[in-house]
């Protein structure tokens, strides 16, 4: 829907041309920097100008700086794609919409590596399906998928299962990796942030004379019985992110309280976040757990009826990637990995609509990413998210105790 | 076996940790009852609606005949997952069309409809049974000798008391046989409770395959014993069918009797009768066709009471085209769909004859061990080849490709290929195979040039059903799909669990697999009448032809 939404809009399309534009302009300076730097150890420098429409014009300057180690990496990809005989040589699992990596990223990618057009299978599963299919096929001994992408709810099982293989990109480093947005052991690396939010739908919320949620607390409101949708909390995915978060700011006391006027509101399991946003945006449900960019993506469309609430914060469940133990094309997945993370990657990032990792973006496109001024992004499972998943099972169980799902 | 070794012997690889008293607790026996309810509701609907349109079709004077004998057979066209999303789209209780449409003409909020219960889920079983249902009670209908129920009437019972104490009783085996095998259906399908159920209704098959993602790691130990307990139940089942049934298909229903055929006036009824004949159709299968063409091509939305249709043919189907897997994952299934076909219809070929054909003792026991594939619920098989995986070194080679589903969608259709050809064959007399014989050919030379030409509508008929049954079939490979070897049915689902509500791309992806199967189907068609003009030349020059035949034998 987010992608439909995008080309109805005419002011979302040109910030999407022009975020593609910016894209094409780092990445085509990137390949240039790379085939320049090529077997030196030697540094590039890229500077892009870029103006942006929308109402106003502000300019934004973006530099990238690809080592030569990255060049080595697209040197051992390509060498390892070259040998491919099934015309595959990199596979995703990923709960992400394909049609952002069809549309926005694999043409970048692609333009960027040549020789790896088509080559690259993208598989689309639901947040539970990411986690048990490549431990299943580990398991099996046969790993089908070089990498996943998921939040680290997803992920983090995986990781547990021995199905992870380390990988330390060059990148974190050179692109300042914030800390907490990736594993210092190299196990996984956040790709961009997926704040949640409360979505609802305008004209629903007044047919049903509903007031609008202010904070998450609200959502125990008894007005709201039966309107709301949410995915399931027990994946640790933003549903889990949320219930967490609120568990840390209000005290099990208040909490306990809370999860019992939300279990009474008798919410509406919806399989994944996405589905919550396009579940309340089409009127199935007045009101949901969502993600925060499906929200602003749907305001693009001037039909659209939906409005959402950050909270007062923007509370972040980050995208994750991983590269996976046995995996058939490692070369590749860490090519991946370092291009998701690179500028260039991270714009495809923006024009998807979501908020890139990186800060610089994130500021020069705070507008266009719908984030409002003075509001901070917070790591909802805290600076070390690795031991909140290592208690899954517990939390997982306890929010089943209260919902039933 | 592999999954009662699997979990017996391997319970730490497969994470079992449910314990016998899992089935002594109240989420078993919610799963077990639950599971019961929607089958036995499912079959009765079916049934009820199928002895009621087959005793209106076959022995009443209602007008265009022909065309309602063919058209319950439409609903075959349907694969099962995507009847469940038109379902979804015309009755979920929020944005479901007719849902719309309540609210547009009535002002009403509150959904008149919602298919995402178990009611919903047991009335969509029950539509789905009709078919099967159809075709095993309309021909023992159609083969009632009328005289019977002359006699009653003659003897002053009206229509309706007639049909309870004659027709009825009469057809109680083929009423037995449907039912029980519209039971075996229904508690194996997976597609409508997952897709219907939306998580809130929980059977054994879905249960299987929650188990298999289970969060935070896999339990195929959990999964495998459900597996074993859920095929105990089914086989319970299939059990008293094959007993109901052991000998129906041995016999052929060509008699050369001449029976009486006499129809029961409808009188001022014909229209309204007319009219539920047309409804039971229209419910099976017009409407869900119409409601996945209609989201396809149509963005539907409501404002304030005002419902607009602003037809969009094209735009779904651009989408659908561009979802990753698209192209692949539909060769893929093609591709899967044939080679399983192949080999099915040799197989079930081979077991038909050695059935049919032999005097050996074995040939019952072989009839028995084809027919367990029945017992074993589609996704129980593809669980039960994922621990082959894990347990049996070297088998790992083919995860991965096409092969593991080849190899599930292979042994759930063999029994319905043996009795195709089976039933073809019991009409084809063995003089011939003995003639050639006796002339002194081999058992493979007679195979091969006298009795495969003689059943190749049999064949024929077995290749593109399991050719289009496998493409179909979803809980047979949602387990066993990987991005080397993705079902499209599996595609579908994926895309409508991450994208639930972008329901006309979905439609447009559901509506290209529906064309498919349709065009199959009407090859299908074809095929067998080019056979049959073939057959009609080839038989009015056999008295010439065969002496020949058979000398070059």
């Amino acid at each position: 829907m987010k992608n439909i939404l995008l080309r109805k809009s005419g002011m979302s399309t040109t910030v999407s041309v022009v975020a593609v534009i910016v894209a094409l302009l780092v990445g085509i300076g990137g390949t240039y920097a790379l085939t320049s730097s090529m077997g030196s150890a030697s540094t590039t420098t890229t500077t892009t100008t870029t103006t942006l429409n929308g109402g106003g014009v502000s300019t934004t300057t973006m530099t990238t700086t690809v080592s030569s180690t990255m060049a080595t990496q697209a040197a051992l990809a390509q060498a390892e794609c070259a040998k491919q005989t099934n015309n595959v040589c990199l596979t995703i699992y990923s709960t992400m919409d394909s049609d952002i990596w069809t549309n926005q990223m694999a043409p970048v990618f692609y333009a960027q590596y040549p020789w790896a057009q088509g080559k690259v299978s993208f598989v689309n599963l639901r947040h539970s399906e990411v986690s048990a299919k490549p431990i299943s096929e580990y398991q099996a001994g046969k790993v089908q998928a070089d990498m996943v992408e998921s939040s680290l709810g997803a992920v983090y099982p995986i990781i547990v299962a021995g199905a992870v293989q380390n990988y330390t990109s060059p990148l974190i480093q050179e692109m300042n990796w914030p800390v907490g947005y990736y594993d210092p052991q190299g196990s996984w690396i956040a790709v961009n942030e997926l704040p949640s939010d409360i979505i609802w739908n305008t004209a629903l919320m007044s047919q049903l004379n509903l007031p609008i949620p202010q904070t998450w607390t609200d959502l125990a409101n008894p007005v709201y019985k039966g309107e709301i949708a949410m995915a399931t909390g027990s994946t640790m995915s933003t549903t889990a992110s949320v219930l967490y978060y609120e568990w840390t700011q209000l005290g099990n006391s208040s909490w306990n309280q809370f999860m019992q006027g939300l279990a009474a509101n008798k919410p509406n399991e919806v399989g994944s976040p996405g589905g919550v946003s396009d579940a309340v945006v089409s009127g199935q449900y007045a009101l949901g757990i969502g993600l925060y960019n499906d929200c602003v993506a749907a305001k693009l469309n001037p039909n659209a009826t939906v409005g959402c609430t950050l909270t007062g914060t923007i509370l972040d469940n980050p995208a994750m990637e991983a590269i996976l133990n046995g995996a058939p094309h490692p070369q590749m997945a860490r090519l991946l990995e370092d291009f998701w993370i690179s500028y260039a990657g991270q714009a495809t990032y923006v024009s998807a609509g979501y908020i890139p990792v990186d800060s610089s973006l994130a500021t020069a496109f705070s507008t266009q990413l719908g984030l409002p001024s003075g509001i901070t992004s917070v790591n909802a499972f805290g600076s070390n998210p690795n031991a909140i998943m290592a208690d899954s099972t517990y939390w997982s169980n306890l929010w089943q105790s209260y919902l039933g799902f | 076996m592999s999954l009662i070794i699997g979990i017996s012997y391997f319970p730490v690889i497969g994470r079992l940790t449910l314990t016998l008293d899992y089935f002594a607790s109240s989420s078993a026996l919610r799963l077990m009852a639950t599971s019961l309810e929607l089958a036995i509701g499912g079959s009765l609907i079916g049934v009820m609606l199928a002895v009621v349109y087959c005793w209106f079709v076959a022995r009443t004077d209602l007008p265009l005949k022909k065309m309602f004998e063919l058209l319950p057979m439409l609903a075959l066209a349907l694969p099962l997952v995507i009847k469940g999303f038109a379902w979804n789209f015309l009755l979920n209780p929020r944005n479901g069309i007719m849902n719309e449409l309540s609210r547009a003409f009535l002002g009403n909020y509150a959904p008149i409809f919602n298919i995402n219960t178990p009611l919903g889920v047991t009335f969509v079983l029950g539509l789905g049974a009709v078919p099967l249902s159809y075709l095993i009670i309309m021909p023992a209908m159609k083969s009632i000798d009328t005289s019977f129920e002359e006699s009653s009437r003659v003897a002053g019972h009206g229509a309706f008391s007639t049909l309870f104490s004659v027709t009825l009783r009469l057809l109680l085996p083929a009423i037995a046989s449907a039912f029980l095998l519209a039971l075996i259906g229904g508690l194996a399908n997976f597609d409508y409770p997952y897709v219907l159920g939306q998580g809130r209704v929980h059977t054994f098959a879905t249960q299987i395959y929650y188990w298999t993602n289970e969060f935070p790691l896999p339990s195929y130990g959990n999964a495998g014993l459900i597996g074993v307990i859920f095929a105990f139940i089914t086989s319970i089942g299939v059990g008293i069918y094959i007993w109901v049934t052991r000998k129906s298909y041995r016999f052929a229903t060509i008699t050369g009797k001449t029976s009486n055929r006499s129809y029961q006036k409808l009188g001022r009824w014909k229209g309204l009768v007319f009219i539920v004949c047309l409804g039971v159709v229209f419910f099976e299968f017009i409407l869900p066709f119409l409601g996945i063409f209609l989201v396809s091509t149509t963005n539907i939305a409501i404002t304030g009471n005002i419902l607009k249709f602003n037809w969009t043919p094209t735009i779904a189907y651009r989408q659908a085209i561009g979802i990753a897997g698209f192209y692949s994952s539909l060769t893929q299934t093609i591709k899967m769909g044939v080679i399983s076909a192949l080999i099915t219809t040799l197989l079930g070929t081979l077991v038909a004859f050695a059935t049919l054909r032999t005097r050996s003792k074995t040939s019952r026991l072989m009839e028995y061990v084809t027919s367990v594939p029945l017992a074993v619920p589609p996704i129980v098989y593809s669980i039960s080849i994922f621990w082959m995986f894990l347990i049996i070194p070297g088998v790992n080679l083919i995860y991965g490709t096409i092969y593991p589903l080849v190899i599930a969608l292979t042994f759930i259709r063999i029994p319905f290929s043996t009795r195709i050809i089976s039933a073809n064959l019991v009409q084809v007399s063995n003089e011939l195979e003995e003639a050639s014989q006796v002339s002194g050919a081999r058992f493979s030379k007679t195979f091969a040039r006298i009795s495969m030409p003689l059943v190749r509508n049999g064949l024929v008929y077995s290749f593109i059903y399991v050719l289009v049954d496998s493409i179909r079939e979803l809980g047979g490979v949602v387990i066993l799909v990987t991005p080397g070897a993705y079902a499209f049915t599996a595609l579908l689902l994926e895309f409508w669990t991450a994208a639930s509500f972008r329901s006309n791309v979905l439609a447009a992806g559901s509506m290209i697999l529906v064309l498919i199967v349709i065009s199959f189907l009407v090859a299908l068609e074809v095929m067998q009448y080019v056979l049959d003009r073939n057959k009609r030349r080839t038989r009015s020059s056999f008295d010439f032809v065969e002496p020949q035949a058979m000398a070059s034998v």
